[in-house]
């Protein structure tokens, strides 16, 4: 049997003439509704939505014989609905549907449900969608692929950052099964952490950010885990030109528990370590990423269930260069970063009206640079280590309170301690520590959301969230929501979401060139919190050009962010991680608060179904900033502010062997700063009072900040896809293509010496030309 | 049509390695940008103090790109010759237009005109097209010091690049600033030969080879000397001199200091690079440098005694 449902509760009232039929649809693996089901009342031709709770209400003239939920991700559903004598509640579970490997599965949420969704700027994508798109290196990643809607950036060419909506990455809260994650970025920051092999779905909130999300200010990213199916051992891999996967699927009791463990491995340590000669091998840094994800899944009883999950991942980077035995010098330069999670989720339906979700999580980044010099004279190793432990308790509650009315609300305690930015250095006969500590951060947050559909027409969500916040100052704050979806008729909404969001942790990131090294610290009474406001109002429609349903989507934002921070000039992330004997202040004098603002316009035209189906976006945005100690004083555009953006993608499913997609993307060139004129600048004699004309000391002017722009961005990528069947098993054989025609897009720029022109000049660094890549997804021991 | 697209799975490898291998070429992955409308401007460096020489030097900048925009062997290729350059006391009004007395270098004697403690005074200068505009006032008291210097203790410093270890006398100087004794604006700096180290708190104060470094206000000082002194040894700093300057010529200098170093660091290897914004620090309205007012103390001599 591929489906089974349950119906808990099968209310009986009597009607005259109309019946009400309401319920909420649940995925079998986590107890969480399933948003977007179309769920159709097969005699009566009528049909509708649920909601992102998987709530659904239809009154009907009439007795419905059949109710069908269909979808691409689930197994189908009918119900016979003969027997109903009058209003009647529902509730429903659903089995994933185990066809991804092998066809074409686009789930991203329906036309129907993004009309209905009171929330605007909100974004659903499957791990399916994401394994479709054309790759770098064979490797399907989380992040790309969300950089290809609109509102969504990266800063340069390769780079997993995420922009959203004229927001730093900071401002982007990235949640693994509601555990926050402090880097999403590996691979010298052109890869996500994600696995994609190990996610089931995303939720990306950009306008309207549900009240039981807060802490950062321009978007929410949950990324829900896959769990295991229960029903059967199952193990699928990746080979690829950069990493490595397997999945394996161990049910423990049939249909009751399971457990679902991924890994991926980088293997360019391994390939360099081939390399023969010694010299060349030197020049080569060494370097490999590692995660590791694991999910435990119980089934406690009908109303219960347990999920029990771990991630963890490393990304270690070793640049040191040895050079001594040409009398050269040793250059130390190694990265470390990760992250480690661990979680249980309690996911409890008290009754038709009562969902409860208890959560328990523990999160924490680490973040370790060394590096130095060594030679004759010097012996200088500075050791530099900063992360954050944040745990956390939630308790979550879902009312269904009518058929118009759910509210949810939640209480959440954390604790977040921040490891000190501790620097060692050494050299042969002094060792220095330098700590700078941080208090450790408890937050008390409270939230409610009340979602009411007021009238067929009209829905509201309105939320606010309480947080006080205790290091060594106390906070408190009220962050109101409100989000309102106006349907125009069955085809048309017109939506309208209004946030203020205040966030307590910074990250600080280099302005400049070279190795990211991205530093995170918190509020205290010398550094404000950043606030932020956004307004949205957004237009839905569903158009059908001949019999193919496309949604239109177009949003109109304006942002304003305030106490956000930068370093001043001439400081940078150096100033942590190398020990100066010049001076040892405070973090806190390195960098200055400013604000800014951000508005634009998106258009998005997707079509979500069929053989053939992708999407055109379009963003034009403006973001600028203006600090009183940065620029004079005078505002300037932000790296990522990026007047146009463009993204076609499209996918096409030729049968059931061969998929085809491709994507072309084209963003203005990121706004930067660069050296625009050279001079001599003359040493002074204080006895004669004059400079000295003789002696070469070159100096640099700079622009006004990100005064000048980058070339433009455009590229267009393809991937090709055969399923393939064995004795053994399925496979998918993937060949893609970035930058087909071999665009030398920007990473960034310097400045640097020609010896043919006797002249310092900028140049363009690019580090993508065309790349070909082949992986190969196999699935042994699985037969559909 | 269909069967076209049946190609066998070695095909597509083929494909794949052949696109692979490519793309591993790294030829002109990196090429020259252009900068547009970035036209020369005027850079004037002068520093003015009562009973001295004024000395105005002018240079133009070459844009980044141009041809040839440096000289390691002749570092006057950028003095600018033939430049209207005058300097008006803007209290008194008198005006002097200066005459080029080397390329590139203006300058007029005390005898024709006088630089006033407390008077600010503005540069003017045409050259071409080009013309700049820029104001300074001269420090009305000079900083007078007061020296008290108090044995406290023997410290072991280690020096950082030769790694030889020195016994330091530690030494309080307590420094009275006899002109603006409350003005924490006022900055202090040092022309002298000795390196001096507060090793307490890790802060170069004064240094010989920059002719102006930040220090605290002097009557906060608590320094060393890195000179070790053996025991009952009397070391004799002579010729100790005080400059008193503003914020602007301050961080102008210390900004100079910074960009050599930083340029010099990022030479030894790509991953110490500079990753901030380098500030540009000017008073030079529509150009570049530094017109700033200073003025010295007479010459102190301090004894230290271990």
């Amino acid at each position: 049997m591929k489906w089974f449902c349950l119906i808990l509760l099968l209310c009986y009232f009597n009607s005259k003439a109309q019946y009400v039929v309401s319920g909420t649809i649940y995925d079998t693996q986590d107890s969480v509704g399933v948003a977007g089901l179309v769920v159709s009342f097969t005699n009566l031709s009528k049909f509708t939505v649920t909601n992102d709770k998987g709530f659904f209400k239809k009154k009907l003239k009439g007795i419905p014989q059949k109710v069908i939920i269909k979808s691409m991700a689930y197994e189908t559903v009918e119900l016979d609905l003969n027997n109903i004598q009058g209003d009647t509640t529902i509730n429903i579970y659903l089995h994933y549907s185990q066809k991804e490997l092998s066809e074409l599965v686009i789930t991203s949420n329906s036309i129907k449900e993004s009309l209905s969704n009171p929330m605007v700027g909100v974004t659903k994508m499957s791990a399916a969608t994401i394994k479709k798109l054309p790759s770098l290196g064979g490797e399907k990643d989380l992040m790309k692929a969300l950089m290809l809607l609109p509102g969504i950036k990266s800063i340069s060419e390769g780079s997993a950052g995420m922009y959203v909506r004229g927001g730093s990455p900071d401002q982007n809260l990235i949640l693994f099964n509601n555990a926050p994650i402090y880097t999403s970025n590996q691979f010298f920051g052109l890869l996500s952490t994600f696995n994609t092999d190990a996610i089931k779905n995303i939720e990306l909130y950009k306008g309207g950010i549900p009240a039981k999300y807060g802490g950062r200010i321009s978007s929410v990213l949950s990324v829900h885990s896959a769990t295991s199916k229960m029903d059967k051992f199952d193990i699928n891999g990746n080979l690829g030109l950069i990493t490595a996967k397997i999945q394996i699927d161990i049910p423990i009791i049939k249909n009751k528990a399971g457990i679902l463990f991924s890994t991926r491995r980088n293997y360019f340590d391994l390939l360099k370590n081939r390399i023969p000669t010694p010299q060349l091998k030197n020049g080569i840094p060494n370097y490999h990423f590692e995660d590791y994800t694991f999910d435990f899944t119980c089934k406690l009883n009908t109303r219960n269930e347990l999920k029990i999950y771990s991630y963890l991942n490393k990304d270690i980077w070793n640049a040191s260069k040895d050079e001594s035995y040409g009398g050269g010098q040793k250059i130390l330069y190694k990265q470390t970063l990760g992250n480690r999670i661990w979680g249980v989720n309690l996911n409890s339906i008290f009754s038709k009206k009562f969902q409860n979700i208890f959560n328990v999580n523990s999160s924490t980044y680490e973040y370790k640079v060394a590096n130095g010099v060594e030679d004759t004279f010097k012996n200088e190793i500075n050791n530099f280590r900063t992360g954050i432990v944040d745990n956390s308790i939630t308790n979550h509650v879902n009312w269904f309170a009518s058929n118009a009315i759910i509210i949810s609300a939640g209480l959440r305690f954390a604790n977040q301690k921040i490891i000190p930015h501790l620097l060692d250095y050494s050299n042969a006969k002094q060792e220095i520590s330098i700590k700078r500590e941080q208090k450790s951060t408890n937050e008390l947050t409270f939230y409610n959301d009340f979602e009411w559909k007021i009238s067929s027409k009209l829905k509201s969500v309105a939320g606010y969230r309480i947080t006080n916040l205790k290091n060594d100052t106390s906070r408190f704050w009220i962050e109101p929501r409100f989000a309102l979806n106006f349907s125009i008729n069955d085809k048309q909404a017109l939506k309208f979401g209004y946030q203020h969001i205040t966030q307590w942790l910074h990250l600080i990131s280099n302005p400049g060139l070279g190795p990211i090294e991205d530093i995170w610290v918190a509020s205290n009474n010398k550094v404000s919190p950043q606030k932020g406001f956004q307004a949205t109002v957004a237009y839905e429609r569903e158009i059908n050009i001949n019999r193919h349903d496309f949604l239109l989507k177009s949003d109109i934002y304006y942002k304003e962010f305030k106490n956000i921070i930068a370093y001043k000039d001439g400081f940078s992330s150096s100033n942590f991680t190398i020990y100066s004997n010049e001076s040892t202040p405070s973090w806190e004098s390195f960098v200055t608060q400013g604000k800014g603002k951000s508005y634009g316009l998106e258009f998005l035209l997707e079509k979500k179904q069929g053989k053939f189906n992708g999407w055109i976006g379009y963003t034009l945005s403006w973001t600028k900033h203006q600090f009183d100690e940065l620029n004079n004083g005078k505002l300037f555009f932000a790296r990522y502010d990026r007047r146009h953006d463009i993204s076609v993608v499209l996918m096409y499913n030729f049968n059931a062997k061969w998929s085809f997609s491709t994507n072309w993307i084209y963003g203005t060139g990121q706004a930067t700063t660069i050296p625009i004129q050279i001079f001599s600048s003359p040493l002074f004699k204080i006895n004669a009072n004059k400079f000295d004309s003789r002696g070469f000391s070159p100096t640099y002017a700079s622009s006004d900040r990100n005064a000048y722009r980058m070339k433009d961005i455009h590229r267009l990528d393809m991937s090709l896809q055969r399923n393939v069947k064995h004795r053994w098993g399925e496979g998918i054989w993937d060949l893609s293509i970035y930058n087909v025609y071999n665009r030398r897009n920007p990473l960034y720029y310097y400045m640097g010496y020609n010896v043919a022109k006797n002249s310092y000049s900028i140049y363009s660094v690019s580090i993508f030309p065309i790349i070909g890549s082949i992986s190969y997804n196999f699935r042994p021991f699985w037969k559909k | 049509m269909k069967n076209k697209l049946y190609i066998t799975i070695p095909y597509l490898f083929s494909i794949g390695l052949l696109i692979f291998s490519l793309s591993c070429s790294r030829k002109e992955l990196i090429e020259e940008i252009q900068i547009k409308n970035n036209d020369s401007k005027l850079v004037v460096f002068s520093l003015i103090t009562p009973n001295k020489y004024v000395f105005v030097n002018v240079r133009k900048t070459q844009p980044i790109g141009e041809s040839n925009n440096v000289n390691t062997k002749d570092s006057t290729f950028d003095l600018v010759s033939t430049a209207k350059v005058e300097i008006i006391n803007l209290r008194t009004k008198i005006k002097k237009i200066l005459p080029e007395i080397e390329k590139g270098v203006y300058g007029v004697s005390p005898s024709d005109f006088s630089v006033i403690a407390g008077d600010k005074y503005a540069l003017m200068i045409n050259f071409q097209n080009l013309s700049t505009y820029a104001e300074c006032t001269i420090p009305s008291n000079a900083t007078v010091i007061d020296t008290v210097i108090t044995k406290l203790n023997d410290v072991v410093y280690t020096n950082t690049y030769d790694t030889t270890t020195l016994n330091l006398s530690r030494n309080l100087l307590k420094a009275k600033d006899i002109s603006t004794p409350n003005n924490v604006y006022e900055y202090l700096g040092y022309s002298g030969e000795l390196k001096i180290t507060d090793k307490y708190n890790n802060v170069v104060i004064l240094s010989a080879s920059d002719f102006i470094i930040i220090t605290k206000q002097l009557n906060q000082c608590d320094f060393s000397i890195n000179s070790g002194l053996n025991k009952n040894e009397v070391k004799i700093v002579q010729s100790w001199q005080i400059l008193t300057v503003y914020p602007l010529l301050h961080n102008f200098l210390k900004t100079k200091k910074f960009q050599r170093n930083e340029l010099s660091v990022s030479q030894n290897s790509p991953f110490l690079i500079f990753r901030g914004v380098m500030p540009t620090i000017t008073n030079i309205q529509n150009g570049y440098g530094i017109f700033a007012g200073y003025l010295i103390s007479p010459p102190k001599q301090i004894t230290v005694t271990r």
